[in-house]
């Protein structure tokens, strides 16, 4: 069998990329997140930070892993959508923190998100998992979404993505909050599983926690199409608390963060 | 282990993940390959790793295309093969019996060579089929599910099965199939069958041979990765 071996180099016929695992963010970066609530004084946009920077160092810490990371963030504030990180792995990414401020142009952010989705010299259909897409927004869209909600949601590579979203409505009441509530739930297939409900700044880190932490050990399962969540509601509240502690506060971290020579070493 | 008569050799090996291994998971891939008096069977399927009982539904249609061509070589395959996968799915659910399909899914690729020259291709799910005859060097089917491992499985509607009969006769025929554990760059194919025919039909144990190929890929994250191979008729 040694002859054998050395007859068949299996590196010359075999594709030894890593397979991708593409996470998409599309995060409401427009004025009411640079708000505040009385009980809590942190304002939406810093928590939302927080919350990318932790999700973001929580994936370059994982060691075993089947795939890797790809990364796309697409902000919606201003007046149009911006991709402030193209589809890439997550090495080549440096984080900037986001600044609030203008409309909420989700149907832009949407429509951006589609195209990179189903653009398959991206996402190869034979080297990329099905992509988890988290969207959190604070209010009711300020351009025309519906089209492009539907269209996300209902065709191509994006329906079949594994969507998840979070409004943080604390700042809303009646009719208007429940508008924004049916809006956002459009993204989702199930909100029970898929829609986290959040009133305070500080619950945008605990759901950023919370799916980084799922994403993570899907990524790490023999099947990383699958991120398993029950209740997510329920979860978030119950599972998230420790894991954002770790993330510390934001004066702790610098507001650039780059993750070419991140070495997970340094977390053992 | 190598099976040669005057018109087949066939070989495989299924080895367990290195993910597999970390985690204290079992192989969830299984391989069978056979020589009757009526036919040949080659089959490789991989369990699918969110099932709990994939492992049982695997080698549950290995075994099942083997008895499905069995019952087939007696009256000939010609003119019933629209059968034989109906006949096929519903041996496994008999087999997987009083498992539930949805407990027990899995891909499956299979090639049985029948008497008088007459050979069957098949497959649902991932991993590649990919044979040569004559001028002729393909793939039975290519992935068209829009991301890796969303797939169809045995439990899948009977429309996303891709079923081939080939009238190969006398001519040189081979083939490999292999599970998706295994990403074999698509402009290589023919060259590494073309390699592996040379190798294998040299004398070398079959199975052995694949297995060396195998271990060349697994890494300490990698998937189960299954593999088998059919030479037909232009046995030295």
């Amino acid at each position: 069998m040694e002859a054998n071996n050395q007859r068949i180099n299996m590196e010359e016929y075999t594709n030894s990329q890593k397979k991708q695992k593409p996470v998409i963010l599309l995060l409401d970066t427009s004025g009411s997140m640079g708000g505040t609530f009385a009980s809590d004084p942190s304002s939406k946009i810093s928590q939302l930070n927080r919350g990318v920077r932790g999700m973001l160092t929580d994936f370059a810490k994982l060691r075993t892993l089947s795939c890797e990371f790809f990364i796309s963030i697409i902000t919606f504030g201003g007046n149009s959508a911006r991709i402030i990180q193209d589809y890439t792995p997550l090495k080549n990414i440096t984080w900037h923190d986001l600044e609030a401020g203008g409309c909420t142009p989700l149907g832009d952010a949407l429509n951006k998100a589609k195209a990179i989705i189903e653009d398959e010299t991206k996402l190869p259909r034979t080297n990329a998992y099905r992509p988890t897409v988290i969207l959190m927004s604070d209010g009711i869209p300020t351009d025309d979404w519906e089209d492009a909600m539907k269209r996300f949601t209902q065709d191509g590579r994006t329906k079949k993505c594994d969507r998840f979203v979070a409004s943080i409505l604390g700042g809303m009441e009646g009719s208007q909050k429940r508008e924004a509530e049916e809006t956002l739930a459009q993204f989702v297939d199930d909100t029970t599983t898929r829609m986290f409900k959040g009133e305070n700044a500080t619950d945008i880190c605990e759901f950023m926690s919370f799916m980084s932490n799922s994403v993570c050990s899907s990524s790490t399962s023999t099947n990383p199409n699958k991120t398993p969540i029950g209740n997510l509601q329920q979860e978030v509240r119950t599972n998230s608390t420790n894991i954002s502690d770790d993330w510390g506060s934001n004066e702790n971290y610098p507001n650039e963060l780059s993750f070419a020579d991140f070495d997970p070493k340094d977390f053992a | 282990m190598k099976r040669k008569n005057n018109k087949c050799i066939l070989g495989g090996y299924s080895l367990r993940g290195g993910a597999h291994i970390q985690s204290g998971t079992g192989r969830q891939d299984h391989v069978l390959f056979r020589r009757t008096k009526d036919c040949c069977v080659c089959v490789v399927a991989d369990g699918l790793g969110s099932c709990k009982h994939s492992r049982i539904g695997a080698r549950s249609i290995c075994e099942a295309v083997l008895y499905t061509a069995l019952a087939f070589s007696r009256g000939g395959i010609e003119g019933r093969e629209q059968e034989f996968i109906p006949a096929l799915v519903r041996l496994w659910r008999c087999m997987i019996y009083p498992l539930g399909e949805s407990e027990c899914s899995t891909t499956c690729i299979f090639a049985v060579a029948f008497k008088r020259g007459k050979v069957l291709l098949g497959q649902v799910g991932d991993g590649i089929l990919f044979y040569e005859y004559e001028e002729e060097a393909s793939p039975l089917c290519e992935k068209e599910d829009d991301f890796l491992n969303l797939t169809h499985t045995v439990c899948s509607d009977l429309k996303h099965w891709t079923l081939r009969l080939i009238d190969v006769g006398n001519k040189p025929f081979s083939l490999y199939m292999h599970t998706d554990g295994l990403d074999i760059i698509p402009a290589k194919r023919r060259e590494l069958l073309q390699k592996c025919r040379e190798i294998i039909g040299s004398g070398s144990g079959a199975s052995a041979f694949i297995k060396s190929l195998l271990l060349q890929c697994r890494t300490g994250d990698s998937d189960d990765i299954t593999m088998a191979f059919m030479r037909l008729n232009d046995i030295d």
